[in-house]
């Protein structure tokens, strides 16, 4: 009895935000990348084994999660798992889930030179959504300032085997020559990093990206997809509001994970 | 919902949403920079200031800006300040257009209280254009040749409301326009935005000023109506200076001149119609507000960016006027119309939208069934849906206690009471605000009702009089905050309990608050009976 008393002083508990970049239902682990956990750890990206394994139920790669860290002298567990997220705005009920095949789309790029998913096949792809007008430093240009880190950190693997995809919700105003200026504003490299316009109802409504106009704005949910080699979705991430470095791992485990 | 992810979500819709706060009375600006190129449009207004351009075109441009920045419309003046710019870039007053309207808060100085009241700070994306404009009217305004005396004094007004570092920004605006007016002291556009930034509205409910600059603002405009009778922003200013007054009656001849002079502006046409409901002209009230409506649409079928907060207002307003010039079926229809809207995927999800076509919509069946005594239909369950947020459905238990008071449930109502406050509850809880004013009002009338359902007439007769008086001390708005006046209904359950006298005095309130109410009206000739 004292010694169980004397674990549970030892114990420590430690909140902590993540993306989940894999789960194994079998070890009853999930892969997440992290934000600092307080004075404990920096952000990184490490598995979790949870205590209940019916809190995996549910999670796939890029669901943002919130848990509980608990830290014995020898062992760690996550519980108390919830799934959290910027926005409430439910995606279109026909959008794809982890695993399934993204159809094929084909709009027009910066360039003006017409692109299709089905030619980046055997490539992992980074999809997301934005619109150059975007007045709100905290969306748009923070998830095109996400794209650039990717651009650079990748920058060996970029077009060869990685593909960074923007595509405009606001297709009517993002021109080719419109995007052209914004691919330049972001130093974006156009052998790996595409700007896309036309018709995008489609694709949009597939990634799960909602958007709207009202009263002279554009509204949208930012989602972020990352499709596999296989044409699959393989992780989707919601927001604006992660870190850089937590996309880059789900990049960086799809390039490597699942080569 | 956590806070920070209350904040998280605030902040992922924040396009939309920005632009949302505050009433809307007035078109909201625009989040996005208008797009070009403008249109000479018919029907803005003839309004001329002749500023130094070398171009013509620039020339007509800005008087469009001028002329659309005096009927509110923020989004199309901007517009046309802005073709006025691109044609003569060196030109600094088509800058000091944007500046002036960009930000969205060209409007009376009583509805800037309120907005800020209501806002807490927040500032609309739109306000960064204003304040680059600012600065920029300012850098070409100092070119030699480029700007007049005059103008330079304009531009430092605008300069002086959009600087950052200024903590009273509308009283630095106030003190630029005094200093060009001691200038220049019979100019028109100086007089016109000086009136609108010094009027602080009426109190409620014995319409006194608020502050001298409301009574200032008068004295200016009732001159300018002599001096500059066909300005369309006199007549409409005429009129945002006089509502809420005891003198509002003043402003018909402004409310027949405005919408002539202004045709195809949908705020200049509803404007009018404010005056008409505070002075018991329903039915003028009713034209205005259709004939708004009717132009409105047109804009927003050209325009995707368009939105419909105004639109709901307007329509919102409609309905109200019916209901009170007794037209169940017109307001009812009114309010279906608006509830036909489909709220946005942000609105969907907001945790409050007390604006918007849908939900004032809603509001409008509400306070139609409620002002009718509707028991029925307020009960079925259909004719007034259920409303998943919890502004909404607190009200929607307040009218279905009301119902079941009436029809004598005391048991029922009683029910409707507590979920009255579950939601009451959940909307505190849930956007860390304190209870709006208006349901508290509320709460204190459907106490009245439970009293009167569980037989202690005296004491409900009190607690209805301790409502009403509440209700008039609500603060000023339009269509009213409440959904109808309680004087109405302790009238009603005066008569119902045999105390003419009491209901006497009721209707007397409720006709002194809402001039002709065809509710109270019609109460008293069953009282006087």
């Amino acid at each position: 009895m004292l010694g169980l008393v004397s674990v549970f002083l030892a114990a420590h508990t430690y909140p902590v935000d993540g993306i989940v970049v894999a789960v194994d239902r079998d070890a009853r682990t999930m892969l997440v990348s992290h934000r600092p956990i307080g004075r404990y750890m920096p952000a990184m990206m490490m598995p979790f084994r949870v205590e209940q394994a019916g809190e995996l139920e549910g999670l796939y790669a890029g669901a943002r999660v919130h848990f509980e860290l608990v830290v014995h002298r020898a062992s760690s567990v996550a519980r108390h798992l919830v799934k959290t997220a910027d926005g409430e705005i439910a995606p279109p009920k026909e959008r794809l889930r982890p695993g399934e095949a993204v159809a094929d789309f084909s709009l027009r790029d910066q360039n003006g030179r017409a692109a299709r998913l089905s030619d980046l096949r055997g490539k992992v792809v980074a999809v997301d959504f934005i619109y150059t007008r975007c007045p709100l430093p905290d969306v748009c240009p923070r998830l095109s300032a996400n794209f650039a880190t990717l651009q650079r950190r990748f920058h060996e693997r970029l077009g060869t085997d990685l593909m960074l995809i923007t595509i405009t919700v606001d297709p009517q105003y993002d021109t080719p020559a419109v995007l052209a200026g914004y691919a330049r504003r972001w130093g974006a490299d156009d052998r790996g990093w595409l700007f896309l316009t036309g018709d995008v109802a489609e694709v949009a409504a597939q990634l799960g990206e909602v958007y709207w106009t009202d009263e002279g704005a554009i509204g949208h949910n930012s989602r972020t997809t990352i499709i596999g080699r296989d044409g699959r979705v393989a992780a989707m991430v919601d927001g604006s509001s992660w870190r850089a470095g937590q996309l880059a791992d789900l990049v960086s485990h799809e390039l490597e994970g699942k080569q | 919902m956590t806070f920070r992810r209350i904040f998280l979500v605030m902040l992922a819709l924040a396009p939309a949403m920005a632009q949302r706060s505050g009433d809307a009375c007035a078109p909201p600006p625009s989040a996005l920079a208008p797009e070009l190129p403008a249109k000479l449009l018919p029907g803005m207004g003839t309004v001329h200031m002749a500023i130094t351009t070398s171009s013509p075109e620039t020339q007509k441009f800005f008087d469009q800006g001028l002329a659309q920045m005096h009927s509110f419309w923020a989004r199309e003046a901007e517009r046309s300040f802005l073709e006025a710019a691109t044609l003569d870039p060196a030109a600094p007053m088509p800058e000091w257009g944007i500046a002036m309207v960009a930000g969205g808060d060209w409007r009376p100085r009583f509805q800037i209280d309120t907005i800020a009241r209501m806002n807490i700070g927040s500032v609309p994306p739109s306000m960064a254009r204003a304040r680059a404009a600012a600065r920029k009217a300012l850098e070409l305004s100092e070119v030699p040749g480029k700007a007049t005396e005059l103008e330079k004094l304009f531009v430092a007004a605008v300069a002086a409301r959009r600087d950052q570092a200024q903590k009273e920004p509308e009283d630095a605006f106030v003190r630029a326009m005094r200093t060009l007016l001691a200038k220049y002291p019979d100019d028109v556009e100086g007089q016109l935005d000086l009136s609108l930034m010094i009027m602080r509205g009426f109190s409620t409910p014995d319409k006194k000023p608020n502050a001298p600059g409301t009574t200032e603002a008068v004295a200016i405009l009732r001159r300018l109506l002599v001096k500059a009778p066909e300005h369309p922003g006199v007549h409409h200013y005429v009129i945002h200076a006089f509502e809420g007054s005891t003198f509002a009656r003043d402003a018909w001849p402004s409310c027949e001149k405005y919408p002539l002079l202004v045709p195809n502006i949908p705020h200049a046409l509803h404007m009018p119609g404010h005056i008409y409901a505070q002075t018991g002209r329903w039915e003028d009230a009713v034209k205005a507000f259709d004939l708004a409506a009717r132009n409105e649409r047109e804009w927003m079928k050209q325009d995707r960016f368009y939105g419909d907060s105004h639109h709901g207002h307007n329509v919102h307003y409609l309905a109200a006027s019916y209901s009170f010039e007794g037209r169940f079926a017109e307001a009812m229809e009114a309010g279906k119309e608006l509830f036909g809207f489909r709220p946005n995927p942000a609105q969907a999800v907001a945790l409050d939208v007390p604006r918007g076509a849908h939900s004032e919509g809603w509001f409008a069946m509400m306070r139609t069934l409620v002002q009718f005594e509707k028991w029925d239909e307020i009960l079925d369950g259909q004719t007034l849906p259920a409303y998943a947020k919890p502004r909404q459905d607190a009200w929607w238990h307040w009218a279905r206690g009301l119902a079941q008071a009436a029809k004598g449930n005391a048991a029922a109502a009683h029910e409707e009471s507590q979920a009255f406050e579950k939601s009451m509850a959940e909307f505190t809880a849930s956007t860390h605000r304190g209870e709006p004013a208006e349901l508290q009002v509320a709460r204190e009338e459907l106490k009245g009702h439970l009293e009167a359902a569980d037989g202690h007439l005296d004491q409900a007769l009190k607690t209805l009089e301790a409502a009403s008086t509440a209700e008039r001390k609500l603060v000023y708005n339009e269509p009213p905050q409440y959904p109808r006046p309680v004087a109405e209904a302790l009238g009603a359950l005066a008569i119902r309990y045999h105390k003419p006298a009491v209901a006497d005095k009721a209707y007397a309130i409720a006709l002194d608050q809402y001039p002709n109410d065809a509710h109270a009206k019609r109460t008293t000739l069953a009282a006087n009976r």
